[in-house]
């Protein structure tokens, strides 16, 4: 299978440098296929919300490639009930970079990024992306909208794509501060955000859709939090894969029908998921799931399972229907990544309401948000009484990483905490 | 004296600490190494961070006031705050924009601190102290002088990079970094809200750092050269150097880690710089006029050569020698071993001038980089060439020249051994090969491998696990000469590379590479003869001019 997609990786780097919309149509052929194959020929393994998550994550990514002047380029911490409310398909950015290494595709993007003069040390979600719009891979949106939470690039690379492609933006500045005078100057921007798509969309929005888009966000909301206290009693059959939709679904898919239809299932599936045992792991940020070892470690496996990755928790903040432009402003300003204190207090506080045996703080290549609290969050977590490994590595790029090297740390990891009597 | 409050960035609103009779000292954090940070935070975090917090624990500093301008900017704060023990630390909130709403909360931000420094000190704020701090910040903004000036922008470079520049370059040099000039407007007369007004000039000024959205792109105009300086793992500084290359103005980019231990590389670079916009042009000292031949020496991380030019610019001798522990020892040998080919004598040498990274420790009349005695010696090997591609031992260059062999602009590698002769002579290790039997196997491969790793160490592991899966060594080096290939055309698209190309350096003799490279550019590459020799050729034909 690996050098199936190596093979298609090649093929889409190599025509998309000498036509880039030949590039896209066979990514989009590929993904397609791919996604009548979840369709009929689901992975059975996984519970009903799993596989239900695998097919919608599909044909949303084909929908953004199928669909650009539809579409509206944001960063994954962008609240997206606006554009639900407005028929806008949210691109994420970041949900796009991961499905372009799916494809076994990113380096040659990177690269071209890269030559342009960005730095190799940059994030390779956002480099895949640069490289991918620079090359003409990634078609234009029709708008591009961004928050600058919870990184850098954030500043950067929308910005930069605005200019590329030439499309207007929108941006949301979120101050390191949770406060009331924060949350209304978030608010603010979010209304004005309205403004913006309505005159350059040429339509007014319906504040029904807005309430029924927030209202449909707090249901979500409510049953992924309920899921918190199941997955601690529960042992769910699972993938890694499935948890990175799950970031997705739980961010710019908040508001819409399928996130809540997901989010139900989830409950569902867990209530009904046998006891928990194995030696059960909090995982905190996103997670390397092209890399071979960390699949073999932790896919299927009841011995050794990621319970919940911490960015899929991040976004679950209450919700007011009736305050539609707050509700969104407080998911963002109170987001437990808003801040160093308040992640590390929320990652002891989640660590435990899991009941995890261990956590796993992996250091993504160029974020320097989760690396440069890696050692305070260790010592924290270790404090509260939870093993925590860091493991360094990329997620998006094959070049940042070692599979040797991964292997061995997760392997020692795990038997440690074997020695130590979890599980 | 009490301690004074230390801060880092244009932005810290140091005119409010006159307001208390506080001492406000800028950070210009410089370490040897990261020994502190990379344990309490991470290696990979940017170079300025990691020096603050190693020069903040370092020296013991207990009074930090911190603004949010990067990533880094608040990890650092989040370290110190975790590992305790300050007086005083305080993260300000720094807004993206600059409409009513950001002044108003950056004011905010302002009387949280007004409030936080009213408890270090158990005094209240002396406002008029703090309009006289800032009228007298207006007043001593920065007076710019007409004329042709060389720019350094992009991220904080300090004194160390700033010094630097200034001893190399014979015009003024402009600190357009991101921890630059500071020019704040001054204050109206009335005012009625203070803070506020004090939050409007704080954002106004008149060059806005990269994070700020609102910013324009920066002004070199006027400038001869602009040098943009990056940090490792600094996200902001890339963005500017792209939009820096689309402009006219000759660019040398250069990456540090705020270290002073690449100054031999960065040295290079600035002196190759400035030789390119025509500031080293300098002549021999006369007294040297007493031979008939000249020599030129490149001393090199792993050889040093030596060649022997006649009057008409004929090679009558060379040596190659490896440089072993000492820089002047190795040039001694080589130059000796040359003169011998040659059959000279020292004193028949009118000029030796001497190139590489031991330039200046070995003798000679005068010193040139080797960016300028490649070109030289390239254009003198093919006139046709317009982009050279030289791989040494621990340095890739990439220069372009002109139709008369002018460098009218360059690339190098940074401070990493990927792509370069080390990379390969570590991997020919790891497989047990010698050099020239891994030149003849990356011919013979029958698989299209990939070693995808970017870090040496990585990439051993990769051929390592290749190894132990029994890939043929032939596909394994084919598949290390593609990621040296990568990286080199990565170089050339980046310098603007255009045929005819050549290649000179130690790795020119790697058939494979040479081969992959080719490939990749989809042209033809000529390796001269005497490749390895061209960067002494080079130092020996300026030596001819200056005599």
């Amino acid at each position: 299978m690996a050098d199936v997609v190596e093979m298609f990786g090649r093929a889409i780097d190599a025509l998309a440098a000498r036509d880039p919309d030949q590039g896209r149509r066979l990514m989009l052929t590929g993904l397609r296929l791919f996604g009548l194959k979840l369709r009929h020929l689901p992975d059975r393994r996984l519970p009903p919300s799993r596989q239900y998550s695998a097919a919608l994550i599909n044909r949303t990514v084909c929908r953004m490639l199928a669909h650009p002047e539809q579409a509206a380029l944001v960063s994954v911490f962008q609240p997206c009930e606006l554009l639900e409310a407005m028929d806008v398909i949210p691109m994420c950015a970041e949900l796009f970079s991961a499905f372009v290494n799916g494809c076994g595709a990113e380096s040659a993007f990177a690269q071209a990024a890269e030559v342009e003069g960005i730095a190799e040390t940059y994030c390779s979600y956002h480099k895949v992306l640069l490289g991918s719009a620079f090359s003409g891979l990634l078609p234009a949106p029709k708008l591009i909208v961004n928050t600058s939470l919870v990184c850098d690039a954030n500043n950067l690379t929308f910005r930069t794509l605005a200019e590329h492609y030439d499309v207007p933006r929108f941006y949301v500045d979120v101050p390191p501060r949770q406060d009331e005078t924060a949350l209304r100057y978030v608010a603010e921007q979010l209304l004005a955000l309205q403004g913006f798509l309505e005159e350059q969309l040429g339509r007014s929005m319906q504040e029904e859709r807005l309430r029924e888009a927030v209202a449909r966000s707090g249901r979500t909301v409510a049953a992924l939090r309920a899921c918190i206290p199941e997955k601690r009693e529960h042992s769910l059959p699972g993938d890694l894969t499935s948890e990175m939709y799950e970031i997705y679904l739980s961010h710019n898919a908040l508001g819409s029908s399928q996130a809540e239809r997901y989010a139900a299932m989830l409950l569902d599936d867990l209530k009904a998921a046998p006891r928990a045992r194995g030696i059960r792991l909090l995982w905190l940020h996103t997670i390397p799931i092209w890399q071979t070892p960390v699949k073999a470690l932790f896919d299927l496996n009841d011995r050794y399972q990621v319970i919940a990755c911490d960015m899929c928790m991040e976004s679950l903040c209450e919700v007011d229907p009736e305050r539609p432009y707050e509700s969104m402003a407080r998911r963002l300003v109170f987001s437990p990544w808003n801040g160093g204190q308040v992640r590390v207090d929320s990652s002891v506080r989640l660590a435990k309401a899991l009941g995890a045996d261990g956590v796993i703080c992996f250091c993504h290549w160029g974020c320097k948000q989760t690396m440069g609290l890696s050692a305070v969050l260790k010592n924290e977590l270790e404090k509260a009484g939870f093993p925590t490994l860091i493991l360094n590595g990329d997620g998006c790029d094959r070049r940042n990483a070692s599979d040797g090297q991964t292997a061995t740390r997760l392997n020692a990891f795990l038997e440690m905490l074997e020695g130590q009597g979890h599980g | 004296m009490d301690e004074p409050i230390y801060y880092v960035c244009k932005y810290t609103p140091i005119e409010l600490l006159s307001g208390f009779g506080l001492r406000a000292e800028r950070l210009d954090p410089a370490p040897v190494s990261f020994e502190c940070a990379d344990g309490c935070a991470h290696p990979n975090l940017c170079g300025y961070g990691k020096a603050i917090l190693e020069e903040t624990l370092g020296r013991g500093i207990r009074r930090l006031l911190l603004v949010d301008c990067c990533d880094v900017c608040r990890r650092v704060y989040d370290v110190l705050l975790a590992r305790g023990g300050m007086d005083f630390l305080l993260l300000l909130s720094l807004p993206h924009q600059n409409g009513p709403a950001e002044r108003a909360l950056l004011a905010g931000e302002l009387r949280r601190l007004q409030a936080a420094l009213e408890r270090l000190t158990g005094d209240n704020v002396d406002r008029q102290e703090v309009s006289r701090a800032w009228r007298k910040a207006a007043k001593a903004q920065e007076q710019v002088e007409g004329g042709p000036y060389i720019a350094l922008t992009g991220a904080h470079g300090g004194a160390l990079l700033l010094c630097l520049l200034c001893q190399r370059a014979a015009l003024p040099v402009r600190d357009l970094t991101c921890t630059g000039i500071r020019t704040l407007p001054g204050p109206e007369e009335e005012t009625a809200d203070f803070l506020t007004a004090y939050a409007a000039a704080l954002l106004g000024q008149e060059r806005p750092c990269m994070r700020m959205q609102f910013r324009p792109p920066t002004e070199t105009a006027g400038a001869v050269g602009v040098v943009c300086h990056t940090v490792k793992f600094c996200d902001y500084y890339g963005f500017e150097y792209r939009a820096l290359k689309a402009r006219k103005e000759p660019l040398l980019k250069i990456e540090t880690d705020c270290t002073p231990q690449s100054g031999g590389q960065l040295r290079t670079r600035i002196e190759a710089f400035m030789e390119m916009l025509g500031e080293g042009e300098r002549k021999m000292d006369p007294k040297s006029d007493r031979g008939q031949y000249v020599a030129g020496v490149d001393s090199g991380s792993s050889s040093t050569d030596a060649v022997i030019l006649n009057r008409r610019g004929e090679i009558v001798g060379s040596a190659i020698l490896p440089t072993g522990a000492g820089a002047a020892a190795g040039a001694e040998k080589a130059l000796e071993a040359a003169l011998r080919n040659a059959g000279l004598t020292a004193d028949q040498l009118g000029a030796v001038v001497t190139t590489g990274y031991g330039r200046e420790a070995i003798g000679g009349q005068r010193s040139v980089t080797e960016i300028t005695c490649h070109a030289k010696g390239a254009h003198h090997l093919a006139p046709e060439a317009r982009t050279v591609i030289d791989i040494g031992g621990q340095d890739s260059k990439v220069i372009r020249l002109d139709e008369n062999g002018q460098v009218i602009n360059f690339v190098m590698n940074d401070k990493c051994a990927a792509g370069t002769g080390r990379f390969l002579e570590m991997m020919a290790r790891t497989m047990e090969l010698s050099l020239d039997e891994m030149s003849e196997l990356g011919l013979r491969w029958q698989r299209d491998m990939q070693i995808s790793s970017m870090c040496t160490v990585f990439a051993e592991s990769e051929v390592v696990s290749l190894i132990a899966a029994n890939t043929a060594s032939s596909d394994i080096v084919h598949g290390l000469n593609e990621s040296v290939a990568a990286k080199t055309v990565s170089l050339v698209r980046r310098a603007g590379g255009e045929p005819a190309y050549v290649m000179t350096g130690g790795v020119a003799r790697n058939r494979g590479v040479v081969q992959a490279i080719e490939k990749k550019l989809s042209a033809a590459v000529r390796v001269p003869e005497e490749a390895q020799l061209c960067g002494a050729l080079g130092a020996a034909l300026i030596a001819l001019e200056g005599i």
